[in-house]
């Protein structure tokens, strides 16, 4: 057999964004899958979107319901949703209730009454809610519930429909389970709280006939219904960093791209460090303006101030970033829910990436990006920042990231996180005491594949912006903050 | 907060509803039709809508779920007409009269005439019916029952949605 003479699987779309990335491109037509999870954790919802993506008059959807939420509630919340279409009902999406049959006539029944449903109206979509008040209900008749699952399954991949069990199950019932081992698909959706922030995550634990992203997914529940944020953002097919360009971009301050060899790489990810009041976010503003001043669009990811106050702020020193939004080169995101999520935080930043075509991406800051976190992702922190720095400069996006340091006057730290080895190149800003003066100074702690200064330079913050000045000679010790002057002890 | 009431609009959708089932011809007998094959002592007429629901309703919800329903609209529609207190649900959400006792009518029906007995019949139907597509807007949005409504009855008129204020009493 050729590969050309090979079933070629259909994908249909879930309907639920970011879900079809997850599973590989959608979800292969005809398949019997498990969509299983605590009570509230968005299983309704989902089948739901699924239902209203893909039902339509010729191939409508069945959606039965058995005992568990009352369908009319069910109706009354889930129309509440944006992608429920009252057009549909009906017509593409008929719901029926099977209670009475389950209570009255058991499995047989059950398996009778689908089947008199499906052959009358040949629907390519099946979902039956809540599956496991049916499982329940034969639960001491273990072979008759396997015969049940084994027929149901055969009846609709032979009558060509998509189906979905969906049932409350404890993660402990997936093994020896017989309706998991006939499923093509298992879907399992957890919420847990951790502090006082709700976290949604999903998980394919089984995908027949397509690769899946492997791990656990965030997702969100809003008035649009689910929204999935893949682990990989669907980017794992675009990232390849085995071609890096060598062209080197303007920091925006003319001295500085001096002390780097010229700027940064494209590509990079260059770390600011520095404790509150050293210009982190001023040199990240020069960092994009000089970016829109070559046409280059980019964008401002702001966790601790409003987009239109650091707008406004950047004008103060010169810098207009406000025509550059208008125009739509620039969007500054603000994202400060405290639940977030470090996927969505980025997949926000890759809808905007993907909207302006953006080469700059400027995070400022770490530490308000962990803040808005919720509790139980900051514990991943590190390693989703990884994911997510490795993702957008592999995509040729140069990062800029600040960070808010403590001041030590008996070290020199570069980060709270541990996160210099994610960073190609760091910028150090510190407070110096001289003279009975608190003075700024900077320098180059490290830039990945090239050579950089050495020298640790004064530099001020004026109504133009970042000044860089020379190099203090005349003291040791700068980098602990209160250095003597030379040759002194 | 008082208890909403229907919308003058759901009454007069219910008024037509009945009106439209009334002129139309059954085939158990002339004026009193028969409900769930009761004999025609049945003097209430066109309890055919409710009947008529009954089908997809039970297919949405579950007969129980219907049964639910209509004992609910029967209980708000029975504490303004009296006389339907000899209307009462079956198991199978179906409904049913029960029969008065020789020489004593049920209560609200004794002292009318013939031809009171049916307009007034006719109007407490009216109420019932208005309660239970009241309920099932309440429930389930007003674009939802008219997609039930034009499905069971598609060559009556249901009105385009459109959004109906609440009254409260």
């Amino acid at each position: 057999m050729t590969p050309q003479e090979k079933v070629k699987i259909n994908k249909l779309p879930t309907g639920v964004p970011g879900l079809d990335d997850i599973l590989g491109g959608g979800l292969p037509e005809y398949s019997f899958n498990i969509l299983a999870g605590s009570p509230g954790c968005g299983k309704t919802t989902l089948a739901h979107q699924f239902v209203f993506a893909n039902a339509t008059p010729e191939h409508p959807a069945i959606y039965f319901t058995v005992l568990g939420e009352p369908a009319l509630k069910m109706l009354r919340y889930q129309q509440q949703y944006s992608f429920f279409d009252l057009s549909k009902l009906n017509n593409c999406v008929r719901f029926i209730n099977l209670s009475q049959v389950l209570v009255e006539r058991g499995l047989k029944g059950i398996l009778e009454e689908i089947t008199r449903e499906v052959e009358a109206t040949n629907p390519g979509i099946v979902v039956v809610d809540s599956f496991r008040t049916v499982v329940r209900h034969a639960d001491q008749k273990e072979m008759e519930m396997q015969v049940f699952v084994q027929n149901l399954g055969l009846l609709l991949t032979s009558w060509q429909a998509t189906t979905f069990l969906i049932g409350e199950y404890a993660e402990s019932e997936v093994r020896d389970n017989p309706v998991f081992t006939v499923a093509d698909g298992l879907f399992w959706l957890y919420q847990a709280v951790e502090r006082n922030s709700v976290v949604r995550k999903m998980q394919i634990l089984k995908l027949r006939g397509q690769g899946s992203v492997p791990g656990l997914h965030t997702f969100r529940i809003t008035d649009s219904g689910l929204q999935a944020f893949s682990r990989t953002l669907g980017l794992s097919e675009h990232i390849s960093r085995n071609v890096r360009s060598t062209k080197v971009l303007s920091v925006g301050v003319p001295e500085l791209d001096a002390m780097m060899g010229g700027g940064i790489p494209e590509g990079d990810s260059l770390l600011i460090a520095g404790s509150s009041g050293t210009g982190k976010s001023l040199l990240a503003t020069h960092f994009i303006d000089a970016g829109l001043r070559l046409g280059e669009p980019g964008i401002i990811a702001v966790f601790e101030e409003r987009p239109e106050e650091y707008v406004e702020r950047a004008s103060s020193f010169g810098l207009d970033l406000r025509t550059a939004v208008e125009l739509g080169n620039l969007q500054v995101i603000y994202l400060r829910p405290l639940d977030l999520s470090v996927d969505e935080t980025m997949q926000a930043i890759f809808d905007a990436i993907k909207t302006t075509g953006a080469k700059r991406l400027v995070i400022d800051s770490l530490a308000g990006f962990e803040m808005a976190l919720s509790p139980g992702f900051r514990a991943d922190f590190r390693e989703s920042l990884y994911r997510m720095i490795y993702s957008l400069t592999a995509l040729g996006i140069t990062i800029l990231s600040t960070v808010e340091m403590e001041e030590s006057f008996t070290e020199l730290l570069f980060s709270t996180y541990s996160i210099s080895f994610l960073t190609d190149d760091i910028l150090r800003l510190r407070y110096v005491e001289i003279e009975g003066q608190l003075r700024r100074i900077l320098m180059v702690v490290k830039k990945r594949g090239g050579n950089h200064s050495k020298d640790i330079r004064e530099y001020e913050i004026t109504s133009r912006g970042f000044v860089l000045g020379q190099r203090l000679e005349n003291y040791d010790g700068l980098i602990t903050g209160i250095p003597p002057r030379a040759g002194t002890k | 907060m008082g208890q909403p009431i229907p919308s003058p609009e759901i009454r007069e959708l219910a008024k037509r509803l009945v009106a439209h089932e009334s002129a139309r011809p059954h085939p158990s007998n002339g004026e009193a039709q028969t409900v769930s094959g009761l004999p025609d002592r049945l003097s209430l007429p066109n309890l055919s809508v409710a009947e008529k629901l009954r089908r997809p309703l039970s297919t949405l919800a579950g007969v129980s779920g219907f049964r639910a329903l209509v004992s609910r609209a029967l209980t708000l529609a029975k504490a303004q007409r009296p006389e339907l207190s000899i209307v009462q649900v079956k198991p199978d959400g179906s409904l049913d009269i029960i029969s008065a006792t020789p020489g004593r009518p049920p209560n609200g029906t004794g002292d009318r005439t013939s031809g009171d007995r049916t307009a007034g019949d006719s109007e407490a139907v009216e109420v019932l019916v208005t309660e239970l597509l009241w309920l099932l807007v309440a429930l389930i949005g007003e674009p939802f029952v008219v997609i039930l409504l034009r499905d069971e009855w598609p060559d009556f008129a249901v009105p385009e949605t459109e959004s109906r204020s609440e009254s409260v009493q």
